[in-house]
C-alpha cells in the first residue's frame, strides 16, 4: 500500500540507511519466520559439533571431560559470535536462511556488537521459549529482538540472496504518467509472479491497476507486462 | 541521457566493482576484509563506491527502473559493507583494557557496585546467621546430596577431593558453569534490574546456607581454606556481572535526556567492559578453584594465607588499576 504522498508506509521490512556519501541504501529487514529457521538450523549444528566434540575429545581421557566442556560453553555463548565476525555476519543457519547481521546503519557487525547481542540472548529467551525476544520482534520497528536492541544491530536479508524471476516478454510499452520508484516496483512485481498466478487472480489484480490502464481484466494485464518490460530497460527493436 | 545511453556508458564501471567485490569476497577465509585486496583495487574501492552511490541517486531521482535501482543497491551495499568493515579483534587492546580500562569502569559504576555487593552479601549473612538458629532453613536453599556432599569434602576425614587426572575437567566445569551464571546475571539485568537482583541476592542465600551448614558440622577449616582462594576472583567476577546488569536495567529506569532505546545503547556498550573483565576474573578463578583450592598437598593454612593476598590483589587491581601515576 502506498500512502497518498507515494512514501511507503512505516510497516514495511525496509530499513534506510544513508552512508556518508549521501545516499540512501535500502536494507531488508528480517521477520520472525526465517530467524526462527535459521535459529533452529544452528541449534542442530551445534548439536553436531558437540557430538563430534565428543567423539574426538574421548579418545583423550585425561584432557577430554575438560575439553568437552569448555566446547559446551563456547557454542552456548559464543558460537554465533564466532561466525558473525568471520562469516561476516552470517552464522551457518543465518547464511542458510540468506539472512547477515549488521549495524543498524549497515556497517558490518563487531565484536563487542556481537558479544552484547549474543549474551542477551539470555533475556530474550526469558521467561520460557523465547518469549521476551519473539515478542520484541514483534513489536519493534526493525524486527529487533531485545539484544539487537542493545547492541543496535539489525538483522537482513542479504542484498545477494534475493531470487527473482524474470519479466516475461511482452513489446515495452511507456507508461502514461512518469510513476514513483515504488510504483514502478509495483508494476514489476507483478510481473515477475504473473506466471504463479491462476489468469483470474492476475485479471483481479491488473483490474486494480485501471486508472493507470484505462482498462481492465485481460487487457489490463498484457498493458502492464508492456509496462513492466518498459521498465525493466527494455526498448522497442 | 536515457536509460540505455546510461547504461552503456557506466556499465563498465559497475562490471569493475562487481568483480572487485567477488574478488574481495573470494580472496580470505575473512570473506572481504579489505586488506587482503591487493593494493591497486584497494586504491580503487572508494571511488567505484562514490561513483555508483551517485548513479544509485541518479537512478532513483530519474526513476531509470525498479531493477537498476536495485542492483545498484546491491552493489553500494556490498561495497560500503567492504569500505567500512573495521578490524575484528584488536587483541592488544583488550589485554590493555583488562588490566587498566577494566578497573576504571568499575570504579566509575562504583554506585552499582556496592548495590550489587549488598545485594549478594546481606542474604548472604541473614542466611548464615538464620541457618544457624534454625538449621531446617538450610534445607529450604541446599538440596540435599550437597549438603551431603559437603560433609565428605571439606569433614577432617576428607581426602583429595577427586584424582589430579580430572582436574582439568573441574577447570572446564567451573568455566562453563561460573561464566554462565555471570552472563544470565548480566543478560537478565535487562529487565529493568530484576533479574541482575535475584541471581545476586539467590547466589549470596545460597552461599550462606552452605556457610551455615557448614559451621554447624564444625568444618570451618576445610571449607573456608578451600573457598578463600578462588572466591576472591569469583564471588567479584559474579558482583561485576551483576553490575553491569543493573546498569542495563537502570538505563530503562531512568534514561534521563535520551530516548529508553539509546538509553539502553549507550548503556549496553558502557557494561560490556564489566562483563568481559568479570569474565576474565571468572577464568582466573576456575584455574584457582581447579589446581590449587581443592589440593590436598597444601596445608590450610597456606591456603588461608594465599588467598588472603588473592583477595588484596583483587581489591588493589579494582581500587588502583589504571590510575596515572600523577593522582
Amino acid at each position: 500500500m502506498l500512502k497518498p504522498d507515494g512514501r511507503q508506509p512505516l510497516a514495511e521490512a525496509v530499513r534506510r540507511v544513508e552512508t556518508p556519501e549521501g545516499v540512501e541504501l535500502t536494507l531488508r529487514t528480517a521477520g520472525v519466520v526465517p530467524r526462527f529457521f535459521a535459529a533452529l538450523l544452528d541449534f542442530g549444528i551445534r548439536f553436531f559439533i558437540y557430538l563430534f566434540g565428543a567423539v574426538l575429545f574421548s579418545g583423550l581421557h585425561t584432557a577430554g571431560p575438560g575439553l568437552f566442556l569448555l566446547l559446551l560453553f563456547t557454542g552456548e555463548w559464543f558460537y554465533p559470535v564466532l561466525f558473525e565476525l568471520f562469516r561476516r555476519g552470517q552464522t551457518p543457519g543465518k547464511a542458510a536462511l540468506g539472512l547477515r547481521v549488521l549495524h543498524d546503519d549497515g556497517t558490518p557487525v563487531t565484536l563487542p556488537s556481537s558479544i552484547l547481542r549474543n549474551l542477551l540472548t539470555f533475556a530474550d529467551f526469558l521467561p520460557l521459549a523465547f518469549l521476551a525476544g519473539i515478542v520484541s520482534i514483534l513489536v519493534t520497528r526493525d524486527f529487533k529482538r531485545l539484544g539487537d536492541l542493545a547492541a543496535g544491530t539489525v538483522v537482513v536479508h542479504d542484498p545477494r540472496a534475493r531470487f527473482r524471476r524474470p519479466v516475461p516478454p511482452a513489446a515495452p510499452e511507456a507508461p502514461p504518467v512518469p510513476l514513483s520508484s515504488p510504483e514502478q516496483q509495483a508494476i514489476v512485481e507483478f510481473a515477475e509472479r504473473l506466471a504463479s498466478w491462476p489468469p483470474e487472480r492476475a485479471r483481479e489484480l491488473a483490474s486494480l491497476a485501471r486508472p493507470l490502464t484505462g482498462a481492465t481484466g485481460t487487457a489490463s494485464v498484457d498493458r502492464l507486462s508492456r509496462f513492466a518490460s518498459w521498465l525493466v530497460g527494455r526498448r522497442a527493436a | 541521457m536515457n536509460r540505455e545511453l546510461f547504461e552503456a556508458r557506466y556499465a563498465a564501471l559497475w562490471d569493475q566493482l562487481e568483480a572487485l567485490l567477488s574478488d574481495a569476497r573470494d580472496r580470505s577465509r575473512f570473506r572481504g576484509a579489505k586488506g587482503q585486496l591487493p593494493e591497486e583495487a584497494r586504491a580503487r574501492l572508494p571511488e567505484l563506491h562514490r561513483a555508483v552511490c551517485h548513479h544509485l541517486a541518479l537512478v532513483r531521482q530519474r526513476r531509470y527502473g525498479p531493477d537498476l535501482e536495485e542492483r545498484l543497491n546491491g552493489l553500494a551495499l556490498r561495497a560500503h559493507d567492504l569500505l567500512y568493515s573495521r578490524r575484528r579483534i584488536p587483541l592488544k587492546e583488550a589485554i590493555e583494557f583488562v588490566a587498566l580500562g577494566f578497573p576504571r569502569r568499575v570504579r566509575e559504576e562504583r554506585l552499582l557496585v556496592w548495590l550489587a555487593i549488598a545485594v549478594l552479601v546481606l542474604p548472604a549473612f541473614s542466611m548464615w546467621a538464620a541457618g544457624l538458629a534454625d538449621p531446617d532453613l538450610v534445607a529450604t536453599i541446599v538440596p540435599a546430596e550437597v549438603a551431603g556432599s559437603l560433609a565428605e569434602s571439606f569433614g577432617p576425614q576428607a581426602q583429595r577431593l577427586r584424582p589430579a587426572r580430572s582436574d582439568f575437567a573441574m577447570f572446564g566445569f567451573y568455566v562453563r558453569n561460573n561464566a554462565g551464571i555471570a552472563f544470565r546475571t548480566f543478560a537478565s539485568g535487562l529487565f529493568f534490574g530484576a533479574g541482575a537482583l535475584f541471581f545476586l541476592a539467590y547466589n549470596g542465600l545460597f552461599f550462606g546456607a552452605v556457610a551455615a551448614e557448614i559451621s554447624s558440622l564444625g568444618y570451618e577449616e576445610g571449607f573456608y581454606s578451600f573457598v578463600i582462594g578462588h572466591g576472591s576472583f569469583e564471588i567479584t567476577g559474579i558482583i561485576l556481572a551483576g553490575a553491569a546488569g543493573l546498569r542495563l536495567g537502570l538505563s530503562l529506569l531512568l534514561p534521563g535526556e535520551l530516548s529508553r532505546a539509546e538509553a539502553l545503547r549507550v548503556a549496553a556498550r558502557r557494561s560490556l567492559p564489566l562483563v568481559g573483565g568479570a569474565t576474565v576474573y571468572i577464568v582466573i578463578a576456575a584455574v584457582i578453584e581447579a589446581f590449587w583450592s581443592a589440593s590436598a598437598i597444601v596445608a590450610p593454612s597456606i591456603k588461608l594465607a594465599v588467598g588472603t593476598a588473592l583477595w588484596l590483589a583483587v581489591a588493589a587491581h579494582l581500587l588502583l588499576g589504571g590510575r596515572s601515576r600523577a593522582a
